[in-house]
Protein backbone atom coordinates (compact mmCIF):
# COMPACT_ATOMS: atom_id res chain seq x y z
CA UNK A 1 0.00 0.00 0.00
CA UNK A 2 2.70 2.03 1.10
CA UNK A 3 4.49 1.55 -2.37
CA UNK A 4 1.57 2.78 -4.46
CA UNK A 5 1.38 5.85 -2.55
CA UNK A 6 4.72 6.92 -3.31
CA UNK A 7 3.85 5.82 -7.02
CA UNK A 8 0.35 8.20 -6.59
CA UNK A 9 2.79 10.58 -5.39
CA UNK A 10 5.55 10.21 -7.26
CA UNK A 11 3.41 10.55 -10.39
CA UNK A 12 1.28 13.92 -8.77
CA UNK A 13 4.54 15.52 -8.06
CA UNK A 14 5.79 14.60 -11.72
CA UNK A 15 2.98 16.52 -12.94
CA UNK A 16 2.83 18.95 -10.72
CA UNK A 17 6.60 19.79 -11.09
CA UNK A 18 6.91 19.68 -14.70
CA UNK A 19 5.96 23.21 -15.55
CA UNK A 20 8.11 25.90 -14.82
CA UNK A 21 9.13 29.35 -16.06
CA UNK A 22 11.44 27.97 -19.22
CA UNK A 23 8.69 25.37 -20.43
CA UNK A 24 6.08 27.62 -20.11
CA UNK A 25 7.81 30.70 -21.72
CA UNK A 26 9.14 28.76 -24.78
CA UNK A 27 5.78 26.80 -25.17
CA UNK A 28 3.75 29.83 -25.17
CA UNK A 29 5.60 31.15 -27.64
CA UNK A 30 5.74 28.47 -29.83
CA UNK A 31 2.30 27.68 -29.81
CA UNK A 32 1.45 31.78 -30.80
CA UNK A 33 4.24 32.11 -33.66
CA UNK A 34 3.68 28.66 -35.03
CA UNK A 35 0.49 26.99 -33.75
CA UNK A 36 0.59 23.43 -32.51
CA UNK A 37 3.33 22.63 -35.58
CA UNK A 38 6.31 22.36 -32.08
CA UNK A 39 3.80 20.25 -30.16
CA UNK A 40 6.64 17.28 -31.36
CA UNK A 41 9.87 19.33 -29.99
CA UNK A 42 7.95 19.04 -26.21
CA UNK A 43 6.97 15.34 -27.10
CA UNK A 44 10.55 14.63 -28.20
CA UNK A 45 11.76 16.19 -24.85
CA UNK A 46 9.29 14.29 -22.67
CA UNK A 47 10.68 11.09 -24.26
CA UNK A 48 14.48 12.30 -22.90
CA UNK A 49 13.52 13.24 -19.53
CA UNK A 50 11.69 10.38 -19.16
CA UNK A 51 14.24 8.28 -20.00
CA UNK A 52 17.45 10.32 -18.41
CA UNK A 53 15.07 10.40 -14.89
CA UNK A 54 14.49 6.74 -14.73
CA UNK A 55 18.29 6.33 -15.24
CA UNK A 56 19.35 8.55 -12.60
CA UNK A 57 16.56 6.87 -10.03
CA UNK A 58 18.29 3.18 -11.06
CA UNK A 59 21.90 5.07 -10.75
CA UNK A 60 21.18 5.80 -7.55
CA UNK A 61 18.87 2.66 -6.38
CA UNK A 62 21.44 -0.04 -7.15
CA UNK A 63 24.73 1.94 -6.72
CA UNK A 64 23.77 4.26 -4.17
CA UNK A 65 26.22 6.85 -5.70
CA UNK A 66 25.02 10.46 -6.81
CA UNK A 67 25.97 11.31 -10.13
CA UNK A 68 28.60 13.64 -9.51
CA UNK A 69 30.15 12.24 -7.35
CA UNK A 70 29.91 8.41 -9.49
CA UNK A 71 31.43 10.69 -12.07
CA UNK A 72 34.50 12.63 -9.97
CA UNK A 73 35.85 8.94 -8.97
CA UNK A 74 35.04 7.41 -12.31
CA UNK A 75 36.44 10.10 -14.63
CA UNK A 76 38.67 11.85 -12.25
CA UNK A 77 38.31 15.51 -10.86
CA UNK A 78 39.78 17.36 -13.78
CA UNK A 79 37.32 15.70 -16.11
CA UNK A 80 34.19 16.15 -13.27
CA UNK A 81 34.86 20.25 -13.67
CA UNK A 82 33.72 19.60 -17.65
CA UNK A 83 30.47 18.88 -16.33
CA UNK A 84 30.34 20.40 -12.97
CA UNK A 85 31.14 23.98 -14.99
CA UNK A 86 28.49 23.71 -17.87
CA UNK A 87 25.78 22.15 -15.57
CA UNK A 88 26.55 24.84 -12.70
CA UNK A 89 26.48 27.82 -15.03
CA UNK A 90 23.07 26.46 -17.35
CA UNK A 91 21.75 25.83 -13.98
CA UNK A 92 22.62 29.41 -12.49
CA UNK A 93 21.20 30.98 -15.50
CA UNK A 94 17.83 29.11 -14.98
CA UNK A 95 17.57 29.85 -11.38
CA UNK A 96 17.89 33.14 -12.27
CA UNK A 97 14.79 32.90 -14.82
CA UNK A 98 12.81 30.79 -12.11
CA UNK A 99 13.17 33.70 -10.04
CA UNK A 100 12.49 36.48 -12.65
CA UNK A 101 9.20 33.87 -13.26
CA UNK A 102 8.24 34.61 -9.58
CA UNK A 103 8.86 38.39 -9.63
CA UNK A 104 6.84 38.95 -12.58
CA UNK A 105 4.09 36.68 -11.27
CA UNK A 106 4.24 39.17 -8.21
CA UNK A 107 4.38 42.09 -10.75
CA UNK A 108 1.27 41.07 -12.36
CA UNK A 109 -0.52 40.34 -9.31
CA UNK A 110 0.54 44.11 -7.51
CA UNK A 111 1.89 46.42 -10.24
CA UNK A 112 5.07 46.76 -8.36
CA UNK A 113 7.61 46.18 -11.20
CA UNK A 114 9.58 42.66 -10.72
CA UNK A 115 13.04 44.19 -10.62
CA UNK A 116 11.73 44.73 -6.62
CA UNK A 117 10.51 42.10 -5.74
CA UNK A 118 13.97 40.10 -6.91
CA UNK A 119 16.06 40.14 -3.57
CA UNK A 120 12.93 39.48 -1.31
CA UNK A 121 12.13 36.64 -3.47
CA UNK A 122 15.97 34.89 -3.53
CA UNK A 123 15.58 35.26 0.27
CA UNK A 124 12.24 33.57 0.51
CA UNK A 125 13.88 30.90 -1.49
CA UNK A 126 16.75 30.38 1.15
CA UNK A 127 14.64 30.97 3.93
CA UNK A 128 12.75 27.89 2.57
CA UNK A 129 15.65 25.93 1.93
CA UNK A 130 17.40 27.13 5.45
CA UNK A 131 14.15 25.86 7.54
CA UNK A 132 12.53 23.05 5.14
CA UNK A 133 13.36 19.38 4.48
CA UNK A 134 13.48 17.29 1.61
CA UNK A 135 10.43 16.03 1.72
CA UNK A 136 9.14 20.18 1.87
CA UNK A 137 11.11 20.85 -1.17
CA UNK A 138 10.52 18.13 -3.28
CA UNK A 139 6.82 17.07 -2.36
CA UNK A 140 5.15 20.32 -1.15
CA UNK A 141 5.89 22.24 -3.94
CA UNK A 142 4.93 20.01 -6.19
CA UNK A 143 1.55 19.30 -5.11
CA UNK A 144 1.16 22.89 -4.41
CA UNK A 145 2.19 22.84 -8.80
CA UNK A 146 -0.88 21.05 -9.48
CA UNK A 147 -2.30 24.44 -9.98
CA UNK A 148 -0.86 24.47 -13.90
CA UNK A 149 -3.36 21.78 -14.16
CA UNK A 150 -5.37 24.93 -14.97
CA UNK A 151 -3.73 25.12 -18.41
CA UNK A 152 -5.09 21.89 -19.60
CA UNK A 153 -8.82 22.91 -18.45
CA UNK A 154 -8.37 26.03 -20.61
CA UNK A 155 -6.73 23.40 -23.63
CA UNK A 156 -9.90 21.79 -23.36
CA UNK A 157 -12.28 24.45 -22.37
CA UNK A 158 -10.86 26.05 -26.33
CA UNK A 159 -11.99 23.02 -28.15
CA UNK A 160 -8.99 22.38 -30.01
CA UNK A 161 -8.40 20.47 -33.21
CA UNK A 162 -7.56 16.70 -31.44
CA UNK A 163 -6.44 15.68 -34.52
CA UNK A 164 -4.44 18.23 -35.17
CA UNK A 165 -2.80 18.33 -32.27
CA UNK A 166 -1.73 14.55 -32.69
CA UNK A 167 -0.68 14.98 -36.00
CA UNK A 168 1.70 17.69 -34.51
CA UNK A 169 3.80 15.19 -32.39
CA UNK A 170 5.36 13.92 -35.64
CA UNK A 171 8.52 16.26 -37.00
CA UNK A 172 7.84 18.60 -39.47
CA UNK A 173 9.97 21.09 -41.01
CA UNK A 174 9.12 24.92 -41.28
CA UNK A 175 7.00 26.84 -43.78
CA UNK A 176 8.79 30.31 -42.96
CA UNK A 177 11.17 31.51 -40.94
CA UNK A 178 13.45 28.49 -40.05
CA UNK A 179 15.93 29.95 -37.58
CA UNK A 180 13.53 30.91 -35.46
CA UNK A 181 11.43 27.70 -35.98
CA UNK A 182 14.66 25.68 -35.38
CA UNK A 183 15.48 28.42 -31.82
CA UNK A 184 12.25 27.49 -30.86
CA UNK A 185 12.05 24.07 -31.43
CA UNK A 186 15.58 23.74 -29.25
CA UNK A 187 14.71 26.02 -26.51
CA UNK A 188 11.71 23.49 -26.03
CA UNK A 189 14.44 20.74 -25.72
CA UNK A 190 16.48 22.47 -23.23
CA UNK A 191 13.55 23.42 -21.12
CA UNK A 192 12.24 19.59 -20.72
CA UNK A 193 15.87 18.15 -20.52
CA UNK A 194 17.44 20.48 -18.09
CA UNK A 195 20.18 18.50 -16.28
CA UNK A 196 19.22 19.82 -12.90
CA UNK A 197 15.70 17.41 -13.09
CA UNK A 198 17.84 14.28 -12.88
CA UNK A 199 20.64 15.73 -11.21
CA UNK A 200 17.96 16.52 -8.47
CA UNK A 201 16.12 13.07 -8.53
CA UNK A 202 19.13 11.39 -7.88
CA UNK A 203 20.13 13.44 -4.98
CA UNK A 204 16.75 12.37 -3.42
CA UNK A 205 16.52 8.88 -4.57
CA UNK A 206 19.65 8.92 -2.39
CA UNK A 207 18.57 11.16 0.17
CA UNK A 208 15.22 9.05 0.64
CA UNK A 209 17.70 5.77 1.19
CA UNK A 210 16.11 4.43 -2.25
CA UNK A 211 17.80 0.59 -3.25
CA UNK A 212 16.82 -2.15 -5.96
CA UNK A 213 12.90 -2.90 -4.31
CA UNK A 214 12.73 1.11 -5.96
CA UNK A 215 13.16 0.40 -9.59
CA UNK A 216 9.68 -0.47 -10.34
CA UNK A 217 8.55 2.45 -8.71
CA UNK A 218 10.95 4.43 -10.50
CA UNK A 219 10.10 3.23 -13.82
CA UNK A 220 6.53 4.49 -13.27
CA UNK A 221 7.72 7.77 -11.98
CA UNK A 222 9.55 8.54 -14.96
CA UNK A 223 7.44 7.23 -17.52
CA UNK A 224 4.05 8.67 -16.69
CA UNK A 225 4.89 11.30 -14.42
CA UNK A 226 7.44 12.56 -17.23
CA UNK A 227 4.42 11.87 -19.44
CA UNK A 228 1.65 13.23 -17.35
CA UNK A 229 3.68 16.68 -16.75
CA UNK A 230 4.42 17.37 -21.01
CA UNK A 231 0.51 16.96 -21.25
CA UNK A 232 0.43 20.36 -19.17
CA UNK A 233 3.34 21.78 -21.69
CA UNK A 234 1.78 20.68 -24.34
CA UNK A 235 -2.06 22.33 -23.13
CA UNK A 236 0.14 25.26 -22.63
CA UNK A 237 1.28 25.34 -26.28
CA UNK A 238 -2.82 24.55 -27.47
CA UNK A 239 -3.98 27.70 -25.53
CA UNK A 240 -1.23 29.78 -26.94
CA UNK A 241 -2.09 28.60 -30.60
CA UNK A 242 -5.79 28.76 -29.97
CA UNK A 243 -6.10 31.89 -28.24
CA UNK A 244 -2.89 33.57 -29.72
CA UNK A 245 -1.88 32.26 -33.14
CA UNK A 246 -4.88 32.95 -35.07
CA UNK A 247 -4.43 36.66 -34.15
CA UNK A 248 -0.98 36.49 -35.31
CA UNK A 249 -0.09 37.86 -31.89
CA UNK A 250 3.85 36.97 -30.92
CA UNK A 251 5.35 36.64 -27.39
CA UNK A 252 7.60 38.97 -27.34
CA UNK A 253 7.25 40.19 -23.63
CA UNK A 254 5.56 37.88 -20.69
CA UNK A 255 2.89 40.42 -20.09
CA UNK A 256 1.37 38.83 -23.04
CA UNK A 257 1.34 35.15 -22.12
CA UNK A 258 -1.66 35.41 -18.81
CA UNK A 259 -3.82 36.26 -21.77
CA UNK A 260 -4.15 32.73 -23.53
CA UNK A 261 -5.76 31.71 -20.00
CA UNK A 262 -7.54 34.86 -19.43
CA UNK A 263 -9.52 34.14 -22.93
CA UNK A 264 -10.51 30.63 -21.99
CA UNK A 265 -11.44 30.78 -18.04
CA UNK A 266 -12.20 34.46 -17.31
CA UNK A 267 -10.80 36.58 -14.83
CA UNK A 268 -10.23 32.71 -12.76
CA UNK A 269 -7.90 32.12 -15.41
CA UNK A 270 -6.28 35.61 -14.75
CA UNK A 271 -5.73 34.55 -11.13
CA UNK A 272 -4.88 30.77 -11.87
CA UNK A 273 -2.29 32.20 -14.15
CA UNK A 274 -0.26 34.07 -11.69
CA UNK A 275 -0.75 30.87 -9.37
CA UNK A 276 0.65 29.01 -11.76
CA UNK A 277 3.44 31.16 -12.82
CA UNK A 278 4.69 32.10 -9.05
CA UNK A 279 4.39 28.65 -8.23
CA UNK A 280 5.64 27.15 -10.63
CA UNK A 281 8.38 29.33 -10.55
CA UNK A 282 8.78 29.16 -6.91
CA UNK A 283 9.35 25.04 -7.00
CA UNK A 284 11.38 24.94 -9.49
CA UNK A 285 14.13 27.32 -7.79
CA UNK A 286 13.92 25.72 -4.56
CA UNK A 287 14.84 22.83 -6.74
CA UNK A 288 17.34 24.52 -8.81
CA UNK A 289 19.45 26.10 -5.93
CA UNK A 290 19.54 22.79 -3.66
CA UNK A 291 20.70 21.25 -7.15
CA UNK A 292 24.00 23.55 -7.47
CA UNK A 293 24.56 22.78 -3.94
CA UNK A 294 24.03 18.72 -4.05
CA UNK A 295 26.40 19.25 -7.43
CA UNK A 296 29.29 21.00 -5.43
CA UNK A 297 28.82 18.83 -2.36
CA UNK A 298 28.73 15.99 -3.89
CA UNK A 299 31.15 16.24 -6.31
CA UNK A 300 33.55 17.22 -4.21
CA UNK A 301 33.13 15.41 -1.15
CA UNK A 302 31.50 17.51 1.24
CA UNK A 303 28.87 16.54 3.74
CA UNK A 304 25.67 17.39 1.73
CA UNK A 305 21.71 17.10 2.53
CA UNK A 306 18.79 18.70 3.24
CA UNK A 307 17.66 16.97 5.85
CA UNK A 308 20.67 18.06 7.81
CA UNK A 309 21.02 21.12 9.66
CA UNK A 310 22.40 23.81 8.33
CA UNK A 311 25.96 23.84 10.70
CA UNK A 312 25.80 19.77 10.23
CA UNK A 313 26.59 20.32 6.03
CA UNK A 314 28.05 24.04 5.82
CA UNK A 315 29.79 24.09 2.92
CA UNK A 316 26.62 22.78 1.41
CA UNK A 317 24.29 25.16 2.66
CA UNK A 318 26.82 28.08 1.80
CA UNK A 319 26.52 27.61 -2.14
CA UNK A 320 22.45 27.94 -2.13
CA UNK A 321 23.45 31.00 0.40
CA UNK A 322 25.63 32.55 -2.04
CA UNK A 323 24.02 31.52 -5.53
CA UNK A 324 20.50 32.51 -4.43
CA UNK A 325 21.41 36.60 -3.82
CA UNK A 326 23.70 36.29 -7.29
CA UNK A 327 20.46 35.10 -9.01
CA UNK A 328 18.17 37.87 -7.52
CA UNK A 329 21.14 40.26 -8.84
CA UNK A 330 20.69 39.41 -12.61
CA UNK A 331 17.04 40.02 -12.11
CA UNK A 332 17.29 43.55 -10.56
CA UNK A 333 19.75 44.24 -13.73
CA UNK A 334 16.38 44.70 -15.31
CA UNK A 335 17.01 41.62 -17.41
CA UNK A 336 14.26 41.10 -19.71
CA UNK A 337 13.04 37.71 -18.06
CA UNK A 338 11.75 36.15 -21.03
CA UNK A 339 14.77 36.54 -22.79
CA UNK A 340 17.15 35.05 -20.05
CA UNK A 341 14.53 32.30 -20.06
CA UNK A 342 14.45 31.67 -23.57
CA UNK A 343 18.10 31.65 -24.02
CA UNK A 344 18.82 29.93 -20.68
CA UNK A 345 16.69 27.24 -22.69
CA UNK A 346 18.70 26.76 -25.43
CA UNK A 347 22.27 27.06 -23.63
CA UNK A 348 20.74 23.84 -22.12
CA UNK A 349 20.14 22.28 -25.30
CA UNK A 350 23.63 23.19 -26.42
CA UNK A 351 25.13 21.69 -22.85
CA UNK A 352 23.20 18.00 -23.42
CA UNK A 353 26.48 16.35 -24.81
CA UNK A 354 28.61 17.69 -21.54
CA UNK A 355 26.15 16.56 -19.49
CA UNK A 356 24.04 13.55 -20.82
CA UNK A 357 27.27 11.39 -21.98
CA UNK A 358 29.67 10.70 -18.96
CA UNK A 359 25.63 9.74 -17.28
CA UNK A 360 25.65 7.54 -20.18
CA UNK A 361 28.94 6.25 -19.61
CA UNK A 362 28.41 5.57 -16.16
CA UNK A 363 24.93 4.09 -16.92
CA UNK A 364 26.79 1.85 -19.23
CA UNK A 365 29.20 0.64 -16.33
CA UNK A 366 28.37 -2.62 -14.63
CA UNK A 367 30.86 -1.63 -11.60
CA UNK A 368 28.31 0.56 -10.60
CA UNK A 369 25.05 -1.23 -12.29
CA UNK A 370 25.91 -4.85 -12.43
CA UNK A 371 23.33 -6.51 -14.56
CA UNK A 372 21.29 -3.37 -14.57
CA UNK A 373 23.10 -1.22 -16.93
CA UNK A 374 21.54 0.19 -19.98
CA UNK A 375 19.74 -1.13 -23.04
CA UNK A 376 20.57 0.03 -26.23
CA UNK A 377 16.91 1.71 -26.25
CA UNK A 378 17.69 4.37 -23.77
CA UNK A 379 21.08 5.08 -25.11
CA UNK A 380 20.39 5.58 -28.62
CA UNK A 381 17.52 7.74 -27.47
CA UNK A 382 18.94 10.34 -25.21
CA UNK A 383 22.37 10.32 -27.35
CA UNK A 384 19.73 10.80 -30.23
CA UNK A 385 18.14 13.42 -29.07
CA UNK A 386 21.31 15.09 -27.11
CA UNK A 387 23.72 15.34 -29.91
CA UNK A 388 20.14 16.61 -32.58
CA UNK A 389 19.66 19.07 -30.22
CA UNK A 390 23.04 20.36 -29.41
CA UNK A 391 23.42 21.01 -33.47
CA UNK A 392 21.00 22.44 -34.19
CA UNK A 393 21.56 24.67 -30.84
CA UNK A 394 24.99 25.46 -32.22
CA UNK A 395 23.43 26.88 -35.58
CA UNK A 396 20.12 28.39 -34.72
CA UNK A 397 21.74 30.47 -31.47
CA UNK A 398 24.11 32.73 -33.56
CA UNK A 399 21.44 32.92 -35.56
CA UNK A 400 18.65 34.19 -34.03
CA UNK A 401 21.27 36.74 -31.87
CA UNK A 402 21.86 37.90 -35.07
CA UNK A 403 18.35 38.11 -36.11
CA UNK A 404 17.51 40.16 -32.92
CA UNK B 1 45.20 37.27 -36.26
CA UNK B 2 43.85 40.26 -38.15
CA UNK B 3 43.09 38.13 -41.14
CA UNK B 4 41.00 36.18 -38.50
CA UNK B 5 39.45 39.13 -37.47
CA UNK B 6 38.55 40.74 -40.89
CA UNK B 7 36.99 36.52 -41.80
CA UNK B 8 35.14 36.58 -38.99
CA UNK B 9 33.52 40.41 -40.00
CA UNK B 10 32.34 39.26 -43.56
CA UNK B 11 31.33 36.09 -42.06
CA UNK B 12 29.06 37.61 -39.70
CA UNK B 13 27.62 40.44 -41.77
CA UNK B 14 26.94 37.74 -44.47
CA UNK B 15 25.01 35.93 -41.50
CA UNK B 16 23.19 38.79 -40.88
CA UNK B 17 19.38 39.89 -41.10
CA UNK B 18 18.98 41.91 -44.47
CA UNK B 19 17.08 45.38 -44.18
CA UNK B 20 14.40 43.60 -45.71
CA UNK B 21 14.00 41.06 -43.07
CA UNK B 22 14.50 43.26 -40.65
CA UNK B 23 11.48 45.87 -41.89
CA UNK B 24 9.21 42.57 -42.38
CA UNK B 25 10.01 41.21 -38.64
CA UNK B 26 9.23 45.13 -36.91
CA UNK B 27 5.86 45.13 -38.92
CA UNK B 28 5.12 41.61 -38.28
CA UNK B 29 6.13 42.81 -34.48
CA UNK B 30 3.40 46.13 -34.63
CA UNK B 31 1.08 44.47 -35.94
CA UNK B 32 1.37 41.72 -33.33
CA UNK B 33 1.12 43.90 -30.90
CA UNK B 34 -2.35 45.70 -32.57
CA UNK B 35 -3.91 42.60 -31.61
CA UNK B 36 -2.69 42.62 -28.47
CA UNK B 37 -4.20 46.08 -27.70
CA UNK B 38 -7.48 44.49 -29.23
CA UNK B 39 -7.43 41.49 -27.06
CA UNK B 40 -6.40 43.10 -23.89
CA UNK B 41 -8.94 46.15 -24.28
CA UNK B 42 -11.83 42.98 -24.75
CA UNK B 43 -10.90 40.85 -21.86
CA UNK B 44 -10.72 44.10 -19.56
CA UNK B 45 -14.22 45.17 -20.97
CA UNK B 46 -15.94 42.08 -19.55
CA UNK B 47 -13.98 42.30 -16.33
CA UNK B 48 -11.35 39.18 -17.07
CA UNK B 49 -8.14 41.32 -16.20
CA UNK B 50 -7.46 44.31 -13.57
CA UNK B 51 -7.58 47.44 -14.87
CA UNK B 52 -3.33 47.61 -13.36
CA UNK B 53 -2.39 44.55 -15.28
CA UNK B 54 -4.17 46.25 -18.49
CA UNK B 55 -1.94 48.86 -17.83
CA UNK B 56 1.03 46.42 -17.27
CA UNK B 57 0.48 45.55 -20.97
CA UNK B 58 -0.27 48.66 -22.40
CA UNK B 59 3.63 49.82 -21.16
CA UNK B 60 4.91 46.70 -22.47
CA UNK B 61 3.43 47.45 -25.91
CA UNK B 62 4.31 51.09 -25.67
CA UNK B 63 8.27 49.98 -25.44
CA UNK B 64 8.06 47.04 -27.52
CA UNK B 65 6.39 49.61 -29.98
CA UNK B 66 9.65 51.92 -29.87
CA UNK B 67 11.80 49.55 -30.44
CA UNK B 68 10.14 47.81 -33.50
CA UNK B 69 9.48 51.26 -34.96
CA UNK B 70 13.42 52.12 -33.77
CA UNK B 71 14.09 48.75 -36.07
CA UNK B 72 11.82 50.06 -38.95
CA UNK B 73 13.94 53.25 -39.28
CA UNK B 74 17.18 51.57 -38.85
CA UNK B 75 16.20 49.25 -41.95
CA UNK B 76 14.78 51.88 -43.85
CA UNK B 77 18.80 54.18 -43.25
CA UNK B 78 20.26 50.99 -44.42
Amino acid sequence: MSKLLEIALGIVTGIGGFLEAGSLATAAQAGATFGFQLAWAIGLGIICIAFLIEMAGRFAAVSRHTLPDAMRERFGIRFFLVPLVAVGLVSFLVLASEIGGVCLALQFASGIGFQWWALPVAALVWLFLWKGTFGMVEKGASLLGLVTLAFVVGAFRLDPPVGQVAARLLPSLPQQDSAKYWFMAVSIIGASVSPYLFYFYSAGAVEDGWDVSYLGINRLVAGLGMTFGGVVAIAVLVCAAMVLHPLGIQVSRYEQIPLILVTPLGRTGFVLFIASLAIACFGAALEIALQLSYLAAQGFGWRWGENLRPREAARFTLVYTVCLPLAGLVIVTGIDPLKLTVFSMALTALSLPVTVVPLLVLMNDPTYLGERTNGWLSNAAVLAVGFVACVVALVAIPLQLMGS
Amino acid sequence: MARLRIALVVVLAGCGPSAAKQAADASEELSSWDSTARLVNTAQARGAIPAGFAEQVRRAEAEARAAAEAKLRKAAVR
